[in-house]
């Protein structure tokens, strides 16, 4: 409750960028580093992909989480990694609400993160039309959001 | 939610649903839907409402914690009336008021969640009471309607259980199937017994009773019937329910409708639609 500030638009967004530049110390021993204009474009990236899956982002956001999960990929170098970010952001975002909001943020960044690295070998299309999407099925089949389909097992 | 007005700008408001999100997600999402997010703005404002001195609080935050300990103050006290009426309620047969309160009210403090979702209501209140609680959200509507039912419940314990139940088949064979406010009819059969000049507690009205009512009715403009029936209620509470106004207030809520009734049955000659007509 002290973040008070956070709900500044404007500040809100240097907060956030201050914690995506701040993820620089730990991602440059991977080659990989984020100039301010491309925190920049991710925090309007982001807005836009918030705006279209209709949620809201409180707190630092998940950029951050998603820095620290996919620096030291294979499949991402300094060259791709802004692109790669910002994919990585939007498939995050559609598969919260694909997923019904049963994944914790942490789950479904591991589970991205593997299949990344495994099955997709770096395709952010895999990721998204084929491991993503037979995930979120898998989720929606046995989740107990739906009151009726509880009563009904 | 769009219907709620409070004091604080959406910007002092962001603040509490940021920290009703974090509950809500346990931390373990940064995000929620629109539907979330309003849901929890609507918790917030709910609650903050409750307060009736929240302009004397400091921050939204401080209003809104006071607000949610009167919400679950609000709820136990719903609660200890539920109760209170559970112990005697008298359902007459009728299977929509019998679900309604002895099945659905306990649903109702189960998965009531006054932290997320105050605003909810939870049940369909199938059985409708004479003044409907449709304005009402969550616990403000249950409470009025539990308020509604124990006026009912003392009005119709008036009369024998057998009495009501005859005027109830008067009025439909099937009358325990349908969604009908058994309150009303009793009431609109007393006032034929007070028109009629006859002991209300008994509710027997004959075709001579009828032919007294239609004297008293000729005639007369609605304005005229509305004082005049008016006049014969607050009697009957005033004599045999020492002067409840509250229950005067509720039959009362269906007095022009009532009126109106009357005049197109005297109308159209059919006013033993309206009074039943007992045939022993």
């Amino acid at each position: 409750m002290e973040n008070n500030f956070l709900f500044n638009p404007d500040e809100n967004r240097n907060y956030q960028m201050t914690k995506v530049l701040d993820c620089n110390a730990y991602t440059k021993k991977f080659g990989v580093t984020l100039s301010e204009a491309d925190a920049l474009t991710l925090m309007e990236s982001r807005s836009a992909t918030l705006r279209d899956q209709q949620r809201v982002e409180f707190g630092e956001g998940i950029l951050p989480k998603i820095i620290s999960a996919f620096c030291d990929s294979a499949y991402i170098y300094q060259d791709n990694y802004l692109d790669m970010l910002q994919t990585l952001q939007d498939i995050f975002y559609l598969y919260k609400n694909e997923s019904l909001d049963e994944l914790s943020d942490d789950e479904l960044i591991k589970y991205m993160r593997e299949e990344f690295e495994g099955k997709c070998q770096g395709s952010l299309e895999y990721l998204e039309d084929t491991s993503l999407a037979e995930f979120a099925r898998a989720i929606r089949k046995r989740s107990h959001g739906f009151l009726g389909k509880k009563e009904e097992e | 939610m769009n219907n709620l007005i409070c004091r604080y700008t959406v910007q002092e408001l962001l603040p509490v649903v940021s920290f009703l999100s974090e509950k809500f997600t346990g931390r373990e999402s940064t995000s929620v839907t629109y539907e979330r997010a309003n849901q929890l703005m609507g918790a917030v404002i709910y609650c903050i409402n409750k307060n009736p001195d929240a302009q004397t609080f400091k921050s939204a935050q401080s209003a809104y914690t006071k607000g949610y300990k009167l919400l679950v103050e609000k709820v136990k006290s719903t609660k200890a009336l539920f109760e209170q009426i559970q112990e005697e309620f008298i359902s007459f047969g009728n299977r929509a008021y019998y679900e309604t309160v002895t099945k659905g009210m306990p649903a109702f403090f189960i998965k009531y969640d006054p932290r997320f979702n105050p605003l909810n209501k939870v049940l369909t209140l199938d059985y409708p009471t004479i003044i409907p609680v449709h304005n009402l959200e969550g616990v403000d509507a249950i409470h009025q309607y539990l308020l509604y039912i124990s006026l009912e419940q003392d009005f119709l314990k008036a009369f024998a259980g057998s009495d009501i139940e005859r005027v109830l088949a008067g009025y439909h064979p099937q009358y325990e199937d349908l969604f009908i406010n058994l309150a009303q009819i009793i009431y609109r059969n007393v006032i034929g017994c007070l028109i009629a000049d006859k002991n209300i507690l008994d509710l027997q009205l004959d075709s001579g009773d009828l032919e007294e009512i239609k004297k008293f009715l000729k005639d007369k403009t609605k304005s005229e019937l509305v004082n005049n029936i008016h006049v014969l209620t607050e009697v009957m509470v005033k004599k045999s329910f020492e002067n409840n106004r509250d229950l005067l207030e509720y039959l009362w809520a269906d007095g022009n409708d009532f009126c109106a009734e009357i005049i197109n049955a005297r109308e159209n000659n059919c006013l033993e639609s309206i009074f039943y007509i007992c045939n022993n």
